[in-house]
C-alpha cells in the first residue's frame, strides 16, 4: 500500500495538495522538514510501518493557489497518519485516520470560526483537524509561519480578523508574558485551549483582559481527534463531553470516551473496544471534568502520589514566578525525586530564601521538590506545551 | 570540614524546611537514627546540594547511591564526620 509523505513546513504548498491527495483516494502523512528530508528517516518509517510502500512528495513549487477545492472527501477511501507527540507515554505511536470520518463530523456542525490560526503544525491532529474544517465550511486560515514566536502571534492578532484562537495553555502563558493586551483580543471571539492541564491562574488573567469572550476548553487526542464539549463558564478549567455527540465515562478515575472519529489502526497497538481509553485522570466536580494529568505521569514519593500539574498549579498561586514545570525522576530512596523548573524575572539567590517560605506555607512536605531550577524563560516542546521530559 | 560540605551546608540550612545543620555537633546523627535530622526525603535533597557542590568545586561528577547509603555499617550520612571523610574518599579517588 502507497503511502505520500509530505513535508509539512511548507503549508502554503501542502495544504492545497493534501487535500488533493485525500481526493484522489491516497493514504498521506506529513512530516516536519528535518524528517522528510532525512532519508534515513525515511527508511526506518517504511521498516516500523511495514506492509506500506513510503513515497515522499517532492515539491518544488507551490500549485496554483487560485485553484478552488471542492472536495468530495466524505465518500472517498482516503486516510491519514498522524503520530502522537509523545511528550507523554511511552513515545509516539503511528495513528491511521478515515479522512471521510472527519469531514462528516465538520459537515454536521457549524463552523466554529470565520478566520483562525493555524497554530497546530499541520503534521498534527489539530492542524489537521484546522484544515478539513476549514476546507468543509471555506473558512479562512492564517498560516503564522515556519517558527511559533509570541512576539509573530501578537502582531497577527493586531492585524487579521482572527475571531477563534486555538493554543496551548502554555503558549497562552508566553502571551502574557509577551504582553497580551485587550488590544490583541478585539476580534477574537473565542480562545480554545486544550492538549495540556490549564492553569487556573492564567485563566483568570485572560478573562480579565476581555469578560465577554468565550474561554473553551478543547479536548482531543492524536487517536481520536478533537471531541464536543461544553465548558464551565464560571470555571474554564473544567468542561464535559456533549454526551448527544460523544458520551464520556471515567472509569477508575480514568477517562474514557466514545467518538466518532476512532482510529482506523494504531500501528504496533491493538484496536481499542467501543470506549477508547484517553490515559487521562480526571478530577469530579459535579457532572464537570477537570484533567489533571496522564496516568503515566503521575509522581510517586515515598508511597504519596499526585500529578505534576497539580503541584505546578500550587507554584502559579505565587506570584513571583512566571511559569512552573515539574518532572519526575525515578529514586531508589523515595520511589521517585521531583524537580520543579521555574521562570521568573527575580535574582535567583533572593527567589531561592523566597521560594523556601513559600513553599513551607503552601506546598505538602511530600509534594515539595528536591531539586530547583531557576530558568529565564520557559522551556517549551515542538508541540508548545510543557516539555516534561 | 571540607570546602564542599561547607557550602552544602550552608544551601540545606537555607534550601531545605526545618534544617539547620551548621552548629551540629561533627558526631550528630544525621541520618538512620531515630532522632537523626534528615528524613529520607530531605535526605535526597542534601545529596543532589552535594552533588551539586562537589562538581562546582572540583569539576567532578559524582553519583551518591542508595547501595552506599542503606548500608549500615558504611553509611556515609550518619554523622558530618563519616560524610566529610566519603567526601575526601571520592575527591582523591
Amino acid at each position: 500500500m502507497k503511502l505520500v509523505v509530505m513535508e509539512s513546513e511548507r503549508s502554503e504548498v501542502t495544504s492545497e495538495r493534501f487535500l488533493s491527495l485525500l481526493q484522489k483516494e491516497f493514504l498521506v502523512m506529513m512530516l516536519p522538514s528535518r524528517e522528510f528530508q532525512d532519508e534515513d528517516f525515511l527508511e526506518q518509517l517504511e521498516k516500523k510501518l511495514g506492509g506500506f510502500d513510503v513515497w515522499p512528495l517532492r515539491l518544488e513549487r507551490p500549485i496554483s493557489t487560485d485553484k478552488k477545492i471542492h472536495p468530495d472527501l466524505d465518500k472517498a477511501p482516503a486516510g491519514f497518519l498522524v503520530r502522537s507527540s509523545g511528550t507523554s507515554g511511552t513515545g509516539p505511536k503511528m495513528i491511521v485516520h478515515e479522512a471521510a470520518l472527519f469531514v462528516r463530523k465538520f459537515s454536521n456542525s457549524r463552523p466554529s470560526f470565520q478566520t483562525t490560526l493555524n497554530f497546530f503544525p499541520p503534521d498534527s491532529i489539530a492542524g489537521i483537524e484546522t484544515l478539513l474544517e476549514s476546507t468543509v465550511h471555506g473558512t479562512k486560515i492564517i498560516q503564522p509561519g515556519k517558527e511559533i514566536l509570541p512576539s509573530r502571534i501578537l502582531d497577527l492578532l493586531l492585524t487579521e480578523k482572527i475571531d477563534y484562537l486555538h493554543i496551548t495553555p502554555t503558549f497562552m502563558n508566553m502571551l502574557l508574558l509577551h504582553g497580551l493586551s485587550e488590544k490583541h483580543l478585539e476580534s477574537v471571539k473565542t480562545l480554545a485551549f486544550g492538549s495540556e492541564p490549564s492553569q487556573p491562574r492564567i485563566l483568570d488573567q485572560i478573562r480579565n483582559l476581555k469578560p465577554e469572550m468565550e474561554l473553551r476548553h478543547n479536548y482531543g487526542m492524536s487517536e481520536i481527534g478533537l471531541q464536543a464539549t461544553i465548558t464551565n463558564p464560571s470555571r474554564p478549567s473544567y468542561f464535559k463531553f456533549d454526551h448527544d455527540v460523544n458520551p464520556a465515562r471515567v472509569n477508575g478515575g480514568l477517562l474514557e470516551v466514545k467518538t466518532h472519529t476512532p482510529p482506523f489502526k494504531i500501528m504496533d497497538t491493538l484496536h481499542p473496544g467501543e470506549w477508547f481509553p484517553t490515559g487521562d485522570q480526571v478530577e469530579l466536580s459535579g457532572d464537570w471534568l477537570k484533567i489533571t494529568g496522564r496516568s503515566d505521569d503521575i509522581i510517586n514519593v515515598a508511597g504519596k502520589k499526585f500529578f505534576p500539574s497539580v503541584l505546578e498549579d500550587l507554584f502559579m498561586e505565587w506570584e513571583g514566578i512566571q511559569d512552573a514545570t515539574v518532572v519526575s525522576e525515578p529514586n531508589e530512596l523515595i520511589g521517585n525525586s521531583v524537580t520543579v523548573r521555574i521562570s521568573t524575572s527575580t535574582q535567583d539567590d533572593l527567589i531561592r530564601s523566597q521560594l523556601k517560605s513559600f513553599m513551607e506555607a503552601k506546598i505538602p512536605a511530600y509534594m515539595r521538590p528536591q531539586r530547583i531550577e531557576i530558568l529565564k524563560s520557559s522551556e517549551v516542546s515542538a508541540r508548545l506545551k510543557k516539555k516534561r521530559r | 570540614m571540607n570546602e564542599i560540605l561547607n557550602r552544602a551546608i550552608k544551601r540545606a540550612d537555607e534550601e531545605i524546611s526545618g534544617v539547620k545543620l551548621q552548629n551540629l555537633s561533627p558526631d550528630a546523627a544525621l541520618f538512620g537514627e531515630g532522632k537523626a535530622i534528615l528524613d529520607s526525603l530531605n535526605l535526597v535533597t542534601f545529596i543532589f546540594i552535594i552533588e551539586d557542590e562537589f562538581l562546582k568545586i572540583t569539576g567532578k561528577k559524582i553519583k551518591i547511591s542508595a547501595q552506599e547509603i542503606v548500608s549500615k555499617s558504611d553509611c556515609p550520612f550518619r554523622t558530618l564526620r563519616t560524610l566529610e571523610a566519603y567526601l575526601r574518599r571520592k575527591n582523591e579517588g
